[in-house]
């Protein structure tokens, strides 16, 4: 995404929503919102296009719970000149964190190579963005490599900030950044059931699901 | 079809496959039935079985997989050389952090030794179960095998060590051992002694000398390790001869790798997995390569022997220093060091073996703010009409300083996480002593009363106000927790370069207010009525400690209230400015970022728009900003040049064993003086980074007076770059 050149913020211009600053198209790309019934066509081509980058790939029960809860936060590129075949995918969920703040989360991201520098990855996680905010987000989190240069770009020309770094937290022993944007006033202070930081020191535990990974975090290896 | 087993009398049983069938043929295939509380964490520990790359177990129909696990009891010379390499990759894979499923449970003669669990340190043998009685002496098992041993010992120290302290679970390390106890029972003397008669074995044979020195190195650096570790378990400081004995024998043993020969026989192999828990998915096998694998021994065997240096310091704030700097280290000290540091500061129930927890933080108070109250003694100073208030006010200090020693050791503790949660943990505890501060507070204002203190003007020839001493202890450990969360956020590269000039911005305000808050301490410490309760010598001392961190406020101060104004001034022209248009206001990323001091009640939390306000400058052109840019990076430098002055500490240490026994070096020059060494570079470092703002500062003057301020190129280098002199300090540099 780093030769996103035409992208590159213009102070002067004045837009009235970041959407359709964010947001481009592409001779010859279409953008799909995913849903149920194209589960035969698209599931095995976004997990191809998901599993490309990982060591270990995520079973289907991890794309399908994303899918079923939430799969009008999926968007998918696909191109037009040769047979809707996908180009890039953004997979998402919508829930409130710890009891607190209903927060989005953006778990897979990736274009595929020859697309990329079109800056349809940013527009898949504005599409994304939006349908949240539509539906009430406080905030929008997600994780990413440290090594992923151009992921943190993305996000941050979007207005994301690294909120903190977590050490060795992909199972290839790199350590990643969370990033988050808030979406409202006041999320900072709103009461979770742990507290806000959410991650204390303990150690010890015997229970995997409470080891110091929030189930989400094992997520969001964004491949831009 | 499954016969019924026997019921208890009240249970019903009744067959379901029909609904079943049922339901399930109104389901679209594919179609995720989930319940309420199938959570992410479970899809993802879900497997899908059958499929090799998920299902370990699927691989009971690999026609290779052969019953038993091949495991040759022959072995050439070479071929033991290369099995004791291969597992100092994968033991060094393991202190990194990696399970040992993919590290040395990989190893087919490890798991020989540890599967079925040996119930006596000799059932631990390759041959186990061998039909033939007695094998006839071998390389294997009389060199290998004890040399297996020993390094499982190690292992079973190293796991022990860990988790008797504070780390992070997968993060720092992997401790599931799989329900094999790494010879946990047997003691270390047994498998020492073993070891020794590998060595003799080795002495007595006719192995070619080459090959025997390489073999013999090995068990040196084995046995060398052992010890290690086991004085570490102990408490025990290991000689620096230990450390150079240990380093040559790495080095032998590193020169003579390339005399081994890999086995025939498959040694190490991911099959094993499948025996350790089946309902995980195969993971990949991790060795280090072997230069960096010797490297990371040299350094953890190295610093696990000089990290014992902090026992020669007699302070508090001293040893608060010595933890910080040498964890700062570049690359940080292995886990297993930095669990070693931790357990010095429960060494023999006391801090280092010497202070009892109360006296550490007395001292420490005792050594910033010289309080009115008798911190251990309390019956001094109180008069006999005093009684109930006296004992209502000691029993109130005494539950204090507990819950303080507590916190108070617990920065210790925080400086050996890993960096990231370095971070994460010091937020927290800014909260937690915010609280305390509060607290502190009230027991200053019972003291007030019951020791008569009289107020006094502060600032001179304002308001009367009292020491408040013990909140004032508080205050200034707080504070250095907020820098050091700023701080660690630059070199954890939390910030992006767009967000510099309000961060420098705020570490100015942080420093400032610490530097106003050390001025009105040393007020009141220097007054008449507190100096009066100590002698002139500890007046002096704390009013040096004060001095000190006095001096390095002030260097960061200037520093960052420089770096503040280069930002300014570039982002009014273009450069480095905030993304816009953006989903996030300019609010709500303050909101965010701020989120660490939003919640104290002092510093007082700083709205957006008098930040905002404030960070820009607004009133105040370019030449004005970059002139005074020039004045206070002179400051700063002058400032650093001061603390380099002040050395690292502020006691002198004690002397050990092994400066006496060569007088001619104090312990700051030896060559593992680690502390001084790191707090040097430290101080040295953002020394260049001052000068690499002073020469931003004057290009961009220059540019300014040529009118080409707009065109300039800037770039901040990122951690690890040459030019990034100091990770903690980011400088632009500024070019064309």
């Amino acid at each position: 995404m780093s030769s996103d050149a035409s992208l590159a913020p213009n102070p002067q211009s004045k837009v009235e929503s970041p959407s359709t600053y964010f947001q481009t198209h592409p001779p010859g790309i279409s953008y799909l919102q995913y849903s149920l019934e194209k589960e035969s066509e698209y599931l095995p081509q976004i997990r191809e296009l998901i599993s490309k980058d990982l060591s270990e790939p995520y079973s289907i029960y991890v794309y399908r719970y994303f899918l079923y809860q939430w799969a009008e936060l999926c968007f998918m590129a696909v191109d037009t000149t040769d047979n809707n075949k996908l180009a890039g995918v953004v997979i998402c969920k919508l829930e409130p964190h710890r009891g607190g703040p209903l927060r989005g989360y953006i778990a897979m991201l990736a274009t595929k190579d020859n697309f990329r520098g079109k800056g349809i990855a940013t527009t898949l996680v504005s599409k994304a963005i939006d349908l949240m905010i539509e539906k009430d987000a406080d905030e929008i989190a997600l994780e990413t490599e440290e090594t992923n240069t151009a992921a943190m770009k993305l996000y941050e020309r979007l207005g994301f900030l690294r909120s903190k770094k977590l050490h060795r937290y992909y199972l290839n022993g790199n350590s990643a950044y969370r990033l988050l944007l808030y979406l409202k006033e006041g999320v900072g202070t709103m009461p979770t059931e742990q507290d806000q930081y959410g991650d204390v020191p303990v150690h010890g535990q015997d229970d995997p699901r409470y080891q110091h990974r929030n189930s989400e975090d094992i997520f969001s290896q964004g491949i831009v | 079809m499954v016969q019924p087993q026997i019921l208890h009398p009240n249970t019903q049983i009744s067959n379901i496959t029909r609904q079943f069938r049922d339901a399930a043929s109104r389901l679209q295939p594919g179609k995720l039935v989930k319940d309420e509380d199938f959570t992410l964490f479970e899809a993802v520990g879900a497997l899908e079985i059958g499929d090799p790359k998920m299902d370990s177990g699927s691989l009971v129909f690999d026609p290779d997989l052969d019953e038993e696990l091949g495991l040759s009891t022959v072995a050439t010379a070479e071929e033991t050389v290369w099995l004791m390499d291969e597992l100092i990759r994968r033991e060094v894979a393991w202190h990194m952090g990696y399970p040992l499923s993919q590290t040395l449970f990989t190893s087919v003669h490890i798991e020989r030794l540890l599967w079925p669990v040996p119930r006596q340190l000799t059932d631990a043998r390759f041959d186990r179960g061998d039909p033939v009685a007695t094998r006839p002496p071998s390389l294997i098992l009389d060199v290998f095998q004890p040399y297996c041993i020993g390094l499982i010992k190690c292992c079973d120290l190293v796991l022990s060590m860990i988790t008797s302290e504070h780390y992070y679970e997968e993060e720092d390390f992997a401790t599931q051992i799989y329900n094999r106890p790494l010879l946990h029972d047997f003691p270390v003397d047994e498998v020492l002694v073993m070891l020794q008669n590998a060595r003799i074995w080795l002495h007595d044979s006719s192995l070619p000398a080459g090959l025997k020195d390489a073999l013999k190195a090995r068990l040196d650096l084995r046995q060398s390790l052992l010890g290690l570790f086991q004085s570490c378990a102990l408490g025990d400081r290991s000689t620096i001869e230990h450390l150079d004995r240990s380093i040559a024998y790495i080095k032998m043993v590193e020169s003579s790798a390339i005399l081994g020969r890999a086995t025939a026989n498959e040694a190490f192999t991911l099959k094993i997995q499948r025996k350790l828990a089946s309902s995980v998915p195969p993971r990949p096998m991790v060795a280090i390569e072997r230069p960096k694998a010797f490297d990371f021994l040299r350094q953890l065997i190295t610093e696990s022997t000089i990290a014992f240096q902090v026992f020669d310091i007699t302070a508090s704030g001293d040893l608060l220093v010595a933890y910080q700097t040498f964890m700062a280290q570049s690359p940080q000290p292995a886990i297993y060091v930095r669990a070693l540091l931790q357990s010095f500061l429960t060494c023999h129930d006391a801090v280092l073996g010497k202070f009892a927890v109360k006296d550490f933080i007395a001292q420490d108070i005792q050594s910033l703010v010289r309080p009115i109250v008798p911190l251990l003694d309390h019956g001094v100073g109180l008069d006999d009409t005093a009684t109930d208030a006296k004992f209502h006010f000691c029993s109130r200090l005494d539950s204090f300083m507990n819950r303080c020693g507590h916190s108070f050791l617990n920065l210790f503790r925080t400086f050996c996480l890993n960096r990231c949660r370095v971070r994460r943990t010091l937020c927290h505890a800014a909260l937690e002593w915010d609280q305390i501060q509060a607290e502190a507070e009230e027991m200053d204002t019972l003291a007030q009363s019951l020791f008569r203190e009289e107020p006094m003007p502060y600032p001179p020839g304002e308001e009367l106000t009292l020491s408040y001493s013990l909140s004032s202890w508080v205050y200034h450990h707080k504070l250095m927790q907020l820098r050091i969360v700023v701080q660690t956020g630059f070199e954890l590269s939390i910030y992006a370069p767009h967000e510099f000039t309000e961060i420098y911005w705020y570490l100015s305000f942080l420093s400032s207010t610490h530097l106003s808050h050390l001025e009105r301490i040393s007020f009141f410490v220097s007054s008449k009525q507190l100096s009066a309760q100590t002698s002139p010598n500890a007046v002096r001392e704390t009013l040096r400690n004060l001095y000190r961190h006095f001096t390095w406020l002030k260097a960061t101060e200037a520093m960052s209230k420089a770096l503040h104004r280069v930002l300014v001034v570039i982002q009014r022209h273009g450069q480095l400015t905030n993304p816009n248009p953006a989903y996030a206001s300019e609010l709500l990323r303050y909101e965010l970022r701020m989120r660490p001091f939003m919640h104290l009640s002092v510093p007082e939390p700083i709205d957006v728009d008098v930040a905002k306000d404030l960070a820009s400058l607004r009133n105040l052109s370019d030449p004005v900003i970059l002139q005074q840019a020039s004045q206070l990076i002179q400051v700063a430098r002058k400032a650093w040049d001061e603390v380099m002055r002040e050395k690292w500490h502020l006691q002198p240490l004690s002397r050990t064993e092994e400066v006496k026994s060569s007088p001619n070096t104090s312990l700051g020059a030896t060559r593992y003086g680690v502390v001084e060494r790191e707090w040097t570079k430290d101080v040295q470092n953002a020394m260049r980074a001052c000068i690499g703002a002073g020469i931003a500062i004057s290009t961009l003057s220059k540019a300014f007076h040529e009118g080409r301020i707009a065109a300039v190129k800037v770039e901040v280098p990122p951690v690890g770059h040459r030019d990034r002199w100091h990770s903690s300090w980011p400088v632009p540099r500024i070019s064309g």
